[in-house]
């Protein structure tokens, strides 16, 4: 009596995790099934995007790996090949000797070679750099942004959650596809139109506009530069906006494609959007008034 | 006053440099002769054909697990696949991408159509769970890297009493659907950036990874599997279908001759004793404590909704955007002072603040909604537990416990009838022998 009991509960416990079972094994193939036939996902692998990077430093110590996975990059077809590299020479510096105590580089990474007069090239002797970033910041800012900061494939792990994303402060960090890898400036000009052209006309490249405390001294010179053969900048170009190159390619995620991008569709930026200063308070109080509210910010 | 309107010009003249750094940027150089730009090179990441083999190498291993752990029964061999996929999957690979931190990447790409789930991962995330429904958790035993770095360095195991095992059971489904919320807001991989052994594989990383690995596996070498057991939020998914398992490891079954060497032999006190046969409790008693709990489930799952629903800001804050959002709006607002290194990256990209607050709130809405849910289904996991302490099965032999059982083989070499059984001969002789 017990004993029949026990076997039909037995056996209704046997059915039921059949069931569930059966269930589960049809939801697994499905699932299966349905990544199968979407096909030609392809993978993603983080990059920085140059335009977005303020060359912190996090990426030379926040990266799982020693040294990281970021390095310095060269992109030489905007480099000016100044005489007097932003990017190779300190600013504060005693003389203008490749001595050691002249240069940016912590680690000797940068090799300057004289091409012909007033012509220097430089290149990132790699194994030596270790993503410091202290020559992106000279370059960008008053260079011609050729030195960036990208990740390096033949050593980046492709964390599913990249370190250093997570700690960038500028959201630098982007998921791109695996087979276009690399955010060159040049790339991108290129892809757009005639580089030439467009160093020719527009000069500058984008780059993030001065920080405030360079603006609080607006007399201090920057760095002297030997220049003799070059042509001043045209008077009236100062006032014209400083291009922020064109769009980015369709290719590349938004930038925030891990931390809150996905949720809204960007809008491409235009050239004009980088050289604005901090837009005005007023222009976004209308959303802000109850925004504070949502986020939580009323009572700090 | 002409003078001082001069003053003015000559001012802002002065200025405009300094707001207009692009003033002194270069044009490329005109070389006198055929210059050769020296070549970027650009290494190229891992070909995606390589993510299919470690999809074959995720298959192979199962089938391996499976076969090893319930046909060949062998630990040895079962120690020697966890060997090689910790080198693998551990070593080789550096830890990614794994089926535990492939449970994010399908939540956003489900809740996020900005973002596509590589088909390798779709297939890393499901694979595991589909061998668990068929052979319970072989993924456990020989295939996670995880698993296997902890398996290796258990040498003298301590049992930990079963109040402890639930009530630290508790928290892998606590870990699991913050894990899913987070992926879900769009905000963090949180169990990637808390994977405790991911900075051995790579051999270095944060100094707290690596502590937290070093303590997890110093505690490991007495607790069997600390991070399997209490942390691993995959285990949670696991657990809820290795019971439904058509095939599983199991051990005398029937002939059970009740010497209580397998339950000493498992290391995951997955193995469950008898329950005696008279009971303690007269009749009736766990039946009021059954209903009791059954009636204050609903309770603890609306206290548990309105807890999660009450801190949706303080996890929202986790959130970069959100968190970037509210500085900037503060410093807007005049209600803090100073910039911070994110609020002056926002500003240098020159985009409008809007779009920020749109992007945030919109993520706050999710974490309003996501953190309800996620205190409910805390509530509703610890109600499920409590009912399950309260349950009474009854056992005549010892039973493998599916669900804990993480099929590692150590218990087959202790049963005096598996042994007979291998060895030919008939079981009755065991019997005699105790």
């Amino acid at each position: 009596m017990a004993g029949d009991e026990r076997d039909r509960e037995l056996s209704r416990r046997k059915l039921i995790a059949d069931g569930a079972r059966a269930v589960g094994l049809l939801a697994a193939a499905g699932a299966l099934g349905s990544f199968a036939a979407a096909g030609a996902r392809e993978d993603m692998v983080w990059q920085i995007d140059p335009d977005k990077c303020i060359a912190c430093g996090n990426c030379a110590t926040a990266c799982v790996l020693t040294p990281s996975a970021v390095r310095c990059v060269h992109d030489v077809p905007i480099c000016g090949y100044c005489d007097l590299c932003f990017g190779y020479f300190a600013e504060q510096r005693p003389s203008d000797s490749e001595a050691a105590e002249n240069l940016r580089c912590p680690t000797d990474a940068i090799i300057r070679n004289f091409v012909e007069e007033p012509y220097y090239e430089y290149l990132i002797d790699e194994p030596k750099c270790i993503g410091c970033g202290v020559c992106v910041e000279g370059c960008s800012q008053y260079g011609n942004g050729a030195l960036i900061l990208q990740v390096r494939h033949d050593r980046c792990k492709n964390c599913n959650e990249c370190a250093i994303a997570v700690t960038c402060p500028a959201d630098a960090f982007v998921r791109v596809p695996a087979r276009d890898p690399y955010l060159l400036r040049s790339a991108r000009l290129e892809e757009e139109g005639d580089l030439e052209e467009e160093l020719a006309e527009t000069g500058p490249r984008p780059t993030r506009p001065m920080q405030p405390q360079q603006q609080a001294t607006p007399a201090e010179p920057a760095p002297p530069m030997r220049q003799p053969t070059r042509p001043e900048p045209e008077p009236g170009s100062a006032e014209q906006p400083v291009t922020g190159g064109p769009a980015q390619p369709e290719t590349v995620l938004p930038a925030d494609d891990l931390s809150g991008g996905g949720l809204q569709p960007v809008t491409p930026r235009g050239p004009e959007a980088r050289t604005g200063p901090p837009p005005p308070p007023d222009a976004a109080d209308e959303q802000a008034d109850d925004l504070g509210s949502i986020l939580g910010v009323d009572s700090i | 006053m002409t003078r001082r309107i001069t003053l003015l010009i000559v001012l802002a003249a002065l200025l405009v440099p300094a707001l207009a750094p692009a003033a002194e940027r270069f044009p490329p150089p005109e070389f006198s002769f055929d210059y050769h730009f020296p070549e970027i090179r650009v290494p190229q990441p891992r070909a995606e054909v390589f993510a299919w083999v470690d999809v074959a190498v995720l298959l192979l291993a199962l089938c391996m697990a499976a076969w090893l752990a319930i046909r060949r029964r062998s630990r040895r061999e079962v120690a020697v696949l966890a060997v090689f996929s910790l080198l693998y999957f551990g070593f080789y690979r550096g830890g990614c991408i794994c089926p535990i931190g492939a449970i994010q990447n399908v939540t956003l790409a489900i809740a996020n159509e900005g973002y596509v789930l590589p088909v390798t991962v779709g297939f890393f995330f499901v694979l595991p769970l589909l061998f668990a429904l068929l052979f319970g958790r072989v993924f456990c035993a020989a295939v996670c890297p995880l698993g296997a770095i902890q398996d290796v360095v258990l040498l003298r195991p301590v049992r930990v009493p079963i109040w402890l095992e639930r009530g630290l059971g508790v928290i892998p489904f606590v870990y699991l659907g913050a894990a899913v919320l987070f992926a879900w807001t769009d905000s963090a991989f949180i169990i990637c950036r808390y994977d405790p052994f991911v900075g051995f594989f790579r051999l270095g990383g944060p100094p707290y990874m690596l502590i937290a690995g070093a303590v997890l596996l110093l505690i490991g070498v007495f607790i069997g599997r600390p991070y399997c057991r209490f942390i691993c939020p995959l285990s949670a998914i696991l657990r809820l279908l290795a019971p439904l398992s058509a095939w599983h490891v199991t051990l005398a079954g029937d002939r059970c001759i009740k010497c209580h060497l397998c339950a000493d032999a498992c290391p995951y006190n997955a193995i469950r004793p008898p329950t005696a046969p008279d009971r303690s409790h007269p009749p009736g008693t766990g039946r009021w404590t059954l209903a009791a709990i059954i009636i204050i489930l609903p309770g603890l799952i609306a206290l548990g909704a309105w807890l999660g629903h009450t801190g949706s800001g303080l996890l929202a804050r986790m959130s970069d955007k959100v968190e970037l959002a509210a500085r900037i709006y503060t410093e807007q607002q005049e209600i803090v002072e100073g910039t911070t290194e994110q609020s002056e990256a926002f500003y240098a990209l020159g985009e409008p603040a809007g779009g920020l607050y749109r992007e945030a709130a919109e993520i706050t809405r999710r974490f309003e909604v996501g953190s309800a849910v996620l205190g409910g289904f805390i509530g509703l996991v610890i109600g499920i537990q409590l009912v399950a302490v309260s349950l009474r099965r009854s056992r005549s032999t010892y039973r493998v416990d599916p669900a804990a059982c993480v099929s590692c083989a150590r218990c087959y070499a202790s049963c005096p009838v598996v042994a007979a059984r291998a060895a030919g001969r008939p079981v009755e002789l065991a019997e005699s022998d105790r």
